[in-house]
């Protein structure tokens, strides 16, 4: 336990959970180094359900239109759902963090595993505010247990890297080796001090392994938001875990519905059983043979070289030890992997053997193809760094690809990168520039604004053409791109254009749906999808429940299987009802559970509006998330674009050059997209401009004079234009 | 050093191994709570479906609380067991048992209370 005087101590009654809910929240004034706590009232239940609903009513509270990402009002929240800690249902580690995003400005919340989130919940508590700034770097010690929370002067600390600082403070806090797993440490590094794309790790005691394992919170910045406020560390400690600690009204039912689920994973066969045996980054070979595999600034979909990082080298070289690896108790689908004993060649721990989370999917995809790089070594290393420095590896690997392209076709030159080669492939300079920004200097400063803020330095600094680097700058709101090629998707188009948060695919994920499985081949069956699955995707991040044992469960490449009838995801869902229903003993049906989806998902859009954007014109993406830019581009799939513009565009592509047929084929799908937006916004009950309509808040309860404010000022300024 | 020896021929499906073992633990002869089940009937036989002592329970469990002991019995520490109940999904011969007359799974821990009782000699537990 560390000795140091705390700057302030609170001392509470730790609350019994009740059907799931502590019903208390408590408040840290960083300003005033002050802690206490609120009653969560049962209004707010009703209306946000949990986890993210709660973090963003909260944040909407505490803010207003014209609070900014680094003010003392914006808060750094962390939140329950009523399911969140159950051990013996899958995916139920969750936190889920809402602050205002340094990138999009905007409200962004992730919903990331591990202990932590049970551990507050255990402690009494549905969630943490934390409004303010420590003068200097403190630590937040929860001891759950105990009942008390101390605010711990941090500068004594010397590490910054999450790695070492978890492990670090995971030693401090457990008072014994068998104690570890009681401790739970949320970080960042040194990187989010300097970036804007800082991430968050979410750090625990893997029993099984003997060994510290991270989480990432990911996209957003929610490092940056941490750093600024000078919080070293959030610790919440809480030892004597079982399945009864929520009180579920009906413990039987909820531990029969687990089990029900655990036969269920336990008898599926390898194939259905990626996940479990290599992570999400079993898809990467198939990504890449539907040329859904981004690579060169998503230039193009797939690439000769992509077979150098499928899933079963990872599986044989690199998860040495082989054995599912959940990031809570009871999570039996186990899709965070662990790349044992690996050897750092570069940088502050160059020779030292680490053991690295994942690599996932988006990983090998952004740090790997997306920057032209297939060597998993180089790979795995910059996935370390990215994570322990505190920087979200995916906007990092997006500000890169774009650099790599400008750098490619002399838009940047060496002046600019300090002489860094930044060629596609060119993984050594990849990893010199992450060190840059982990040190604060040379190109990893200016790549550390993010791709929003580097694409108006070239264009205001250094007069470049806006047309072409909006065309190929894969940024959205402010938020870099995630790692799908939707080119050929309209739907996953629309999955990164018409989110809350920004061109990433929390709410929807249309790929598989829209090009492998073919199911929704119209443009009104691609709205629907576009209206239905962020109804409800959005409920597992109110449950506090993780989204992938419901992917995982349904065999999504097995069509003849969800053509069925009683196909297994109607009956997943049920069983996510009954147990919603088990742990808080509410009655909820499919349709109330997507109504209230719906309505935290409504919330999120006109909190964008409140905060300046949520309409219209952000909804758009940059074209090459919709067809060719280039030439060399529409050559390499020309047969394909030519067939296009006979078939759909009525044009015959024979009498036309290469650049002639970019032009028609950009306005044909510039113009499906607008199709597809009207007709989402039609089926959203959203008016022409993307705001919500006052009969749909009417419909979902948002009727305070507050939030028709919001729609009603935009009428005001609709009329006035 | 202990095993239970199983003999499906010479089962006839009475249960009494399964009340016996249910009686013993929880004062429950419903079958439900029994560590051993019996499956099948009298046309196609029955199969007793038993502990084999395999090592899946063990794999799964996320925080050690299953080992085995002395007699290379897989044993259940209630203290570190989280009731995750993963073992009860995995187990392949669905003898890790759930019951909501204990908070902790539960299994079979070779103490022969089933063979003693068994009419048939189809269970006999013997020293290796």
């Amino acid at each position: 336990m560390l000795k140091q005087k705390p700057i302030s101590e609170f001392t509470y009654l730790p609350a019994e959970i009740d059907c799931g809910y502590a019903n208390k929240i408590v408040y840290c004034d960083l300003d005033r180094y002050e802690i206490s706590e609120k009653m969560l009232p049962e209004k707010m239940k009703e209306t946000f359900i949990g986890g993210k609903g709660f973090g963003l009513k909260l944040l909407w509270d505490a803010v207003d239109e014209n609070t900014k990402w680094d003010d003392n009002d914006n808060e750094l929240i962390i939140t329950t759902g009523p399911l969140s800690g159950l051990t013996q249902y899958p995916g139920a580690g969750r936190a889920i963090l809402t602050t205002l995003s340094p990138l999009t400005k905007l409200p962004v919340d992730v919903n990331t595993g591990g202990y932590f989130g049970p551990y507050l919940k255990f402690s009494g508590w549905d969630g943490m505010e934390i409004r303010g700034k420590a003068d200097r770097d403190v630590i937040l010690f929860i001891d759950g247990n105990a009942g008390m929370i101390r605010i711990i002067d941090a500068t004594f600390v010397k590490e910054r890297d999450s790695h070492i600082l978890a492990a670090f403070l995971i030693e401090k806090f457990a008072s014994s080796d068998e104690d570890k797993k009681s401790v739970a440490v949320l970080s960042s590094g040194r990187g989010a001090e300097y970036a804007n794309i800082g991430t968050i790790n979410l750090a625990f005691y893997d029993a099984k392994r003997n060994q510290v394992r991270l989480r990432q919170t990911g996209r957003g910045g929610m490092g940056t938001v941490l750093r600024n406020k000078k919080i070293l560390a959030v610790v919440v400690k809480y030892n004597k875990i079982n399945n009864a600690l929520n009180h579920p009204a009906d413990l039987d039912t909820v531990n029969r519905l687990a089990i029900k689920m655990h036969k269920t994973v336990a008898r599926l066969n390898d194939e259905d059983d990626a996940l479990r045996n290599c992570g999400t980054a079993s898809i990467v070979t198939l990504m890449n043979e539907n040329e859904l595999l981004p690579v060169n600034n998503m230039q193009y979909g797939s690439h000769q070289n992509a077979k150098n990082m499928d899933a079963s080298i990872l599986q044989k070289k690199y998860f040495k030890k082989n054995m599912p690896d959940g990031c809570w108790y009871g999570c039996s689908i186990a899709c965070t992997k662990v790349v044992d004993d690996f050897k750092l060649k570069t940088g502050p721990y160059r020779g030292k053997k680490v053991s690295i989370d994942g690599p996932e999917y988006e990983i090998l995809a952004s740090l790997g193809a997306n920057c032209g790089i297939f060597q998993l070594e180089a790979i795995l290393e910059l996935n370390f760094y990215c994570d322990t420095y505190g920087i979200d590896a995916v906007s990092y690997a997006v500000v890169m690809a774009f650099l790599m392209e400008c750098y490619e076709r002399g838009i940047i030159n060496d002046e600019f990168t300090g002489e860094h080669k930044l060629n596609f492939g060119n993984y050594r300079e990849m990893l010199n520039v992450l060190h840059e920004m982990a040190e604060g200097r040379g190109l990893g400063l200016i790549a550390a604004i993010g791709l929003e803020g580097i694409k108006q330095l070239l264009i205001d600094e250094y007069g470049e053409d806006v047309g072409f680097l909006d065309d190929i700058a894969m940024v959205q709101s402010g938020l870099e791109f995630g790692e799908y090629m939707s080119k050929e998707s309209l739907a996953q188009q629309g999955s990164y254009g018409l989110t809350n948060k920004g061109p990433q695919h929390d709410q929807c994920w249309m790929i598989s749906m829209d090009i492998i499985q073919n199911n929704i081949p119209e443009l009104e069956d691609k709205a629907r999808a576009l209206m239905i699955f962020p109804q409800f995707r959005s409920m597992f991040g109110l449950f506090g429940l993780c989204r992938l044992p419901w992917n995982h469960i349904i065999p999504w490449h097995d069509k003849d299987r969800l053509q069925q009838d009683d196909n297994p995801i109607g009956e997943q869902i049920r069983d996510y009802c009954s147990l919603y229903e088990a742990v808080t003993g509410n009655k909820i049906t499919l349709e109330d559970m997507m109504t209230a989806s719906e309505r935290v998902s409504t919330f999120q859009r006109l909190f964008n509006k409140r905060m300046g954007k949520g309409t219209r014109e952000f909804d758009i993406i940059p074209y090459r998330a919709m067809g060719p830019v280039t030439k060399n581009e529409y050559l390499h799939k020309q047969d394909h674009y030519d067939a296009q513009l006979r078939n759909e565009v009525r044009i015959d592509p024979d009498g036309y050059g290469v650049e002639e047929k970019i032009e028609f084929l950009r306005r044909y799908r510039l113009q499906r997209y607008e199709e597809l937006m009207k007709a989402v916004y039609r089926l959203r009950q959203w008016d022409e401009r993307g705001v919500p309509t006052k009969e749909k808040l009417e419909r979902l309860n948002l009727h305070e004079p507050q939030y028709l404010a919001i729609i009603q000022d935009d009428t005001k300024q609709f009329a006035e234009i | 050093m202990k095993k239970l020896i199983v003999q499906n021929e010479k089962c006839t499906g009475c249960g009494i191994c399964m009340v016996a073992c249910g009686a013993t633990y929880f004062k429950d002869e419903s079958c439900e709570s029994a560590r051993l089940k019996v499956r099948g009937n009298e046309e196609e036989g029955f199969e007793i479906q038993t502990c084999v002592q395999c090592d899946v329970c063990i794999d799964i469990c996320p925080v050690n609380a299953l080992y085995r002991n002395n007699d290379d019995v897989v044993m259940l520490d209630k203290e570190l067991c989280v009731n995750c109940m993963m073992c009860v999904g995995f187990c392949p011969h669905e003898v890790m048992i759930y019951s909501d007359k204990c908070a902790t799974p539960f299994k079979c821990v070779l103490c022969g209370v089933c063979a003693k009782n068994c009419p048939t000699g189809a269970l006999v537990l013997k020293a290796k």
